[in-house]
């Protein structure tokens, strides 16, 4: 695959979201042409990043395609194209909700292809600011309070990112006589050798801002606090890949200064604020009700819980933090699911059961490789994240009975969406979902040698 | 001649911007956070113009452009329009001049003492761009009234635009990152979908 090719990845659903907001509600045959053309786009988005992922082209200095980009940006589409089937699936999707979710798609994967740190994080923005924009859609006063708090956190993290990498861009400048940086030197690629020279103190300074507005995007504590209720609010299933983008950027940012920082910083600080995440979420997963917002809280632990991973660090570290958040992702997309069938109820119980690590689900493979690795690492660590584990897996199971499954139908949509649910279209709502389960239980407990070394790929090309 | 002309003006709008800042955190009534706003937005278009036309960047010298029409002119105009029709009540103060003045120490305290780019950013002018950063963030995460959280993005741009150097590549690409949530509220607050009295103070508007 060459370069111009490789754009099409996010060009595509780039080009969707305008079409699909152009066409808006227009209809054919009773069904929207949105949602063909939806997913239309969603399926060639996903053969480009599977062409990307296989036959990668060479990194330039706006196209990364190391392991991690690739992996990632294919994941990303995978998603992308299940959630167009599961909405394909759904009766009446909110208008503009397809022209957003196929923005989002193709800012998420900029994100995750760009090679340059300015466009990463411009673009892991724009993603940010898509899903308030989703938020607002019922136009009740809760979602445009949703929307407008997620604007100002897309604002705050995306502009202490960048303060973050203007201070990395400043400290890798020589100390007398600076020519300009060229632009290749400030890419992912190039970031750790542009480093290595550079300025300490200030290394350190601009590590803390991007890592702070990194984490505030993957919701991290005490970040959380700030936390737009993106989950719950925004009517997307692919919601979690900014968590999954933002993970990835502060993976990126720890492995990129580990070397030229100094060593108390880095790590233990990606680790910190991971463990703190991992807690938080397991003392408030006992207080939701409702299944969207449970998957937004367990969104927090799972990244902070990614998070842990690497901040350890270690290769080892690294490939189980890698394989977790892709299994994460895949669960919680699963979880976000719009099918509102008769198996629903069942899908959800499952894929908590998955949430909460147990096996037959991948997720305790994720689990028990990071707490190897921690063990291995720092077996100290062992004692705060093995109560934060068990605390949310109880959580999880006890809220299990009592938990209402997320946006369930009103009295006034009942009809219609009852209606809906006996016919042939509203099957593929279910079955992605349960695609999602099967992938985490095959990739977590019975994972094929191939994808085994791929993963060790990724680890290997970031240890 | 023009260059030992120019070359103090630097730090001389960088102090109007971080005074404007403070200034910014204590405000109340509406016109005076867009008034302070505004010269804020003024000062940081003029170090990065004065960067980068001494330094021959003509990326820098586009954002200090975006940044004057948007953050100095376009938005400011657009806010004083919105609160005029809409009658907004004054907000409150976030933190005072008090949590202002221990930001930026902290601001100082945070930057290493080295120059910068071969001297062309000192320490005092890094620290007074993480301060505007800092105080734009603060009244991001502290205050619940829509105005106040807008100045708060633009402050937050500001500080982006005086951190910026000639040489450091796309960073003409900074000021759209806090334009464009900037953009989005200003749209929901001109269409009326948010609360222009959210979090503000009972009883007298007010310095």
């Amino acid at each position: 695959m060459n370069p111009p090719l490789a754009a099409l990845v996010p060009c595509v659903p780039f080009a969707a979201a305008i079409a699909l907001g152009l066409i808006g509600d227009r209809r054919l045959g009773g069904r929207r042409i949105g949602v063909w053309v939806n997913l239309a786009a969603a399926g060639a988005t996903f053969l480009a990043a599977l062409a990307f992922a296989l036959e990668p082209p060479a990194s330039s200095a706006l196209l990364l395609a190391d392991p991690l980009a690739r992996h990632f940006a294919l994941l990303a589409g995978f998603v992308g194209l299940t959630a167009s089937c599961a909405e394909f699936g759904q009766a009446e999707p909110p208008d503009l909700a397809h022209a957003l979710g196929q923005g989002f798609l193709g800012a998420v994967l900029a994100a995750l292809m760009s090679n340059s740190l300015v466009v990463t994080i411009a673009a892991a923005e724009a993603a940010c600011l898509a899903l308030a924009a989703a938020a607002a859609l019922p136009r009740t006063q809760a979602a445009i309070r949703a929307a407008w708090t997620g604007t100002v956190t897309a604002g705050l993290a995306g502009g202490l990112a960048l303060f973050g990498v203007i201070l990395l861009a400043l400290a890798a400048l020589p100390a007398a006589g600076a020519p300009a940086l060229t632009a290749p030197a400030l890419t992912w690629s190039a970031l750790p050798q542009a480093v290595a020279a550079g300025q300490g103190g200030l290394l350190g300074l601009g590590f803390v801002f991007a890592l702070v507005g990194a984490a505030a995007m993957a919701m991290l504590a005490p970040l959380h606090l700030w936390r737009s209720g993106r989950e719950d609010a925004a009517p997307l299933m692919t919601t979690p890949l900014v968590t999954t983008l933002a993970i990835t950027v502060i993976l990126r940012l720890r492995q990129a200064v580990a070397d030229t920082v100094d060593a108390a910083l880095p790590g233990p600080a990606v680790l910190a604020l991971g463990l703190l995440a991992v807690l938080i979420a397991a003392l408030a997963l006992g207080r939701q009700q409702e299944a969207r917002r449970f998957v937004a809280v367990a969104t927090v632990g799972q990244a902070g819980l990614v998070a842990v991973a690497i901040g350890l660090g270690t290769s080892a570290a690294v490939f189980a933090g890698v394989l977790h958040l892709t299994l994460a992702t895949l669960l919680l997309t699963a979880l976000l699911s719009p099918a509102r069938t008769a198996g629903s109820g069942v899908t959800v119980a499952a894929g908590l059961v998955a949430l909460a690590g147990l096996p037959p689900f991948g997720l305790f493979s994720g689990i028990v490789l990071i707490a190897a690795a921690a063990a291995h690492a720092a077996p100290l660590l062992l004692a705060p994240l093995g109560a934060g584990l068990g605390l949310s897996a109880w959580a999880m199971l006890a809220r299990l009975p009592a938990l209402r499954a997320p946006g369930a139908a009103t009295s006034r949509t009942a009809p219609r969406a009852a209606g809906w649910a006996r016919t042939g279209w509203a099957r593929t709502g279910i079955i992605v979902p349960w695609l999602h389960l099967a992938l985490t239980a095959l990739l977590g407990l019975a994972m094929p040698i191939p994808l085994l070394r791929w993963f060790a790929t990724i680890a290997g090309s970031l240890g | 001649m023009a260059v030992p002309l120019a070359q103090p003006l630097a730090p001389l709008f960088g102090s109007v911007a971080l005074i404007a800042g403070l200034v910014l955190i204590t405000r109340r009534r509406a016109g005076a956070l867009i008034g302070a706003g505004a010269v804020q937005a003024w000062a940081a278009a003029g170090v990065a113009a004065v960067r980068g036309g001494l330094g021959g960047d003509a990326g820098l010298v586009a954002a200090a452009l975006i940044t004057l029409a948007a953050n100095g002119v376009a938005i400011p105009i657009a806010l004083t329009i919105i609160t005029r029709r809409r009658d907004a009540a004054p907000v409150s103060a976030p933190g005072g001049m008090g949590l202002g003045a221990v930001l930026v120490g902290l601001a100082a305290l945070a930057v290493p003492g080295v120059a910068v780019a071969g001297g062309a950013l000192t320490r005092e002018s890094l620290a007074v761009a993480i301060a505007v950063g800092l105080l734009g963030a603060l009244m991001l995460a502290g205050q619940r009234s829509p105005l106040a959280q807008l100045a708060g993005v633009l402050s937050l741009g500001n500080g982006l635009i005086l951190a910026a150097t000639p040489g450091v590549p796309l960073i003409a690409m900074g000021p759209l990152v806090a334009l464009a949530p900037a953009a989005l509220l200003l749209g929901a607050m001109g269409l009326g979908a948010v609360d222009l009295d959210a979090g503000a103070t009972p009883g007298s508007p007010g310095p």
